[in-house]
């Protein structure tokens, strides 16, 4: 596996990797570099490997938890110190830790359907006048930063084109519906929110 | 960077709550990122995230400083999240796929216009075993030299360059049977 093969080299190929990160040591550093100066197989390796990383570090992938998990760790630690009776949560006693969380996560997404199913079913009641104006549904969820001013929270929700179709929810969720979803996409909207990160912790597609 | 780190978790040691929110804000985007591009589930990452947090303010007395805090703190985050994984799936193995046939793996430069379409590298990211995609992961989001996530992942240095040359392969095939059918 590591034997020269015309213009391969199978152990350097193992270090494209970290050469192309900037990452390898002066000496496997310098060892590549020659071996890509004779090597066209290692050139375009390395262009494919450029092209991966980078595409990697571009993925988006929704908000971390961020302040709404900090709080969920510190009401864990309080309760583990009263359990334990400890000072400071340091037991190294073992703490189911998401025994909480699942079932009100579950019951807050059980509410948000019973709602849903009661809007659904009144809508659909002859003269029913529950219908929003615009007719749009709850598209979208988010959290917002604990010290997100009213202020803030308007601008962002404006510039995103949505409205607080309801919430929080136990979790601190609202459900967000577009004011007008012929001009403004969920895409956008979701864009949109997740670009203020700062304001709006947490944004999914409902 | 490290000495404030190793401040926090001295602090934390001593029950300093200031200290785990210092840290929390600190570490939370990148631990939960590698959690996340372990589990295809935002709400179990969201555990493993908690879970991990708990485990560094129990455990910041016992950190030794053999490491840097950033690889504690992820290989403590990679374990659990193998834990969720086998809980998820009992039986399941986590470690290696089966090596692949590397027979008409294609070129590099024929994948090259396929690996520059981010919608397709992600789908053939996601087609990966965990144990590739947390070394592709850590080496090109993370940045971290192989040494390093040899430490994280707990593995020996020459198993985390043959993962990453897999993985590589993998993608490969992946992205250029999508380049077959049309798709990109």
């Amino acid at each position: 596996m590591m034997a020269e093969n015309g213009n391969r080299d199978e152990a350097l190929d193992l270090l494209l990797p970290w050469y192309v990160n900037d990452t390898l040591g002066a000496e496997e550093r310098q060892q590549v570099e020659a071996y890509l100066e004779r090597s066209p197989h290692a050139r375009d390796e390395v262009d494919l490997l450029r092209a991966l990383r980078q595409q990697v570090k571009e993925q988006r992938i929704e908000n971390s938890p961020g302040d709404l998990g900090l709080q969920r760790l510190k009401r864990e630690i309080k309760q583990d110190t009263q359990q334990s009776g400890g000072s400071d949560g340091k037991t190294g006693k073992v703490v189911t830790v998401a025994n909480w969380w699942r079932p009100l996560a579950v019951a807050a997404c059980l509410a948000v359907m019973v709602q849903a199913a009661v809007m659904v079913g009144l809508t659909g009641l002859p003269g029913s006048d529950v219908t929003t104006a615009s007719g749009n549904a709850a598209v979208l969820q988010v959290t917002f930063a604990p010290d997100a001013t009213e202020q803030q929270i308007r601008d962002v929700l404006q510039s995103a084109g949505a409205s607080i179709a309801d919430g929080p929810t136990a979790l601190g969720i609202y459900n967000l519906r577009l004011v007008d979803p012929t001009g403004t996409t969920v895409e956008e909207a979701l864009a949109t929110l997740r670009a203020s990160n700062r304001i709006v912790t947490f944004a999914e597609r409902n | 960077m490290t000495q404030d780190d190793r401040e926090l978790l001295n602090r934390m040691a001593k029950g300093d709550q200031s200290a785990l929110d210092a840290f929390y804000r600190l570490y939370e985007g990148r631990v939960y990122r590698f959690i996340r591009s372990k589990l295809n589930d935002s709400f179990d990452a969201s555990d493993v995230l908690n879970e991990v947090m708990f485990e560094v303010w129990r455990n910041a007395s016992r950190f030794e400083g053999r490491s840097s805090v950033s690889t504690w703190v992820l290989g403590i985050a990679h374990h659990k999240t193998i834990d969720r994984i086998r809980r998820r799936k009992p039986g399941e193995s986590v470690e290696l796929d089966p090596e692949m046939a590397e027979d008409d793996v294609p070129d590099a430069a024929e994948t090259l216009s396929a690996a520059q379409d981010a919608k397709q590298v992600r789908h053939c990211v996601d087609q990966l075993s965990e144990a590739h995609r947390s070394v592709v992961h850590l080496a090109f989001f993370e940045d971290l030299p192989y040494g390093e996530i040899a430490g994280i992942v707990g593995c020996p240095e020459g198993t985390v360059k043959t993962r990453m040359f897999h993985a590589k392969k993998a993608l490969m095939k992946c992205l250029a049977g999508l380049k077959e059918m049309g798709l990109s």
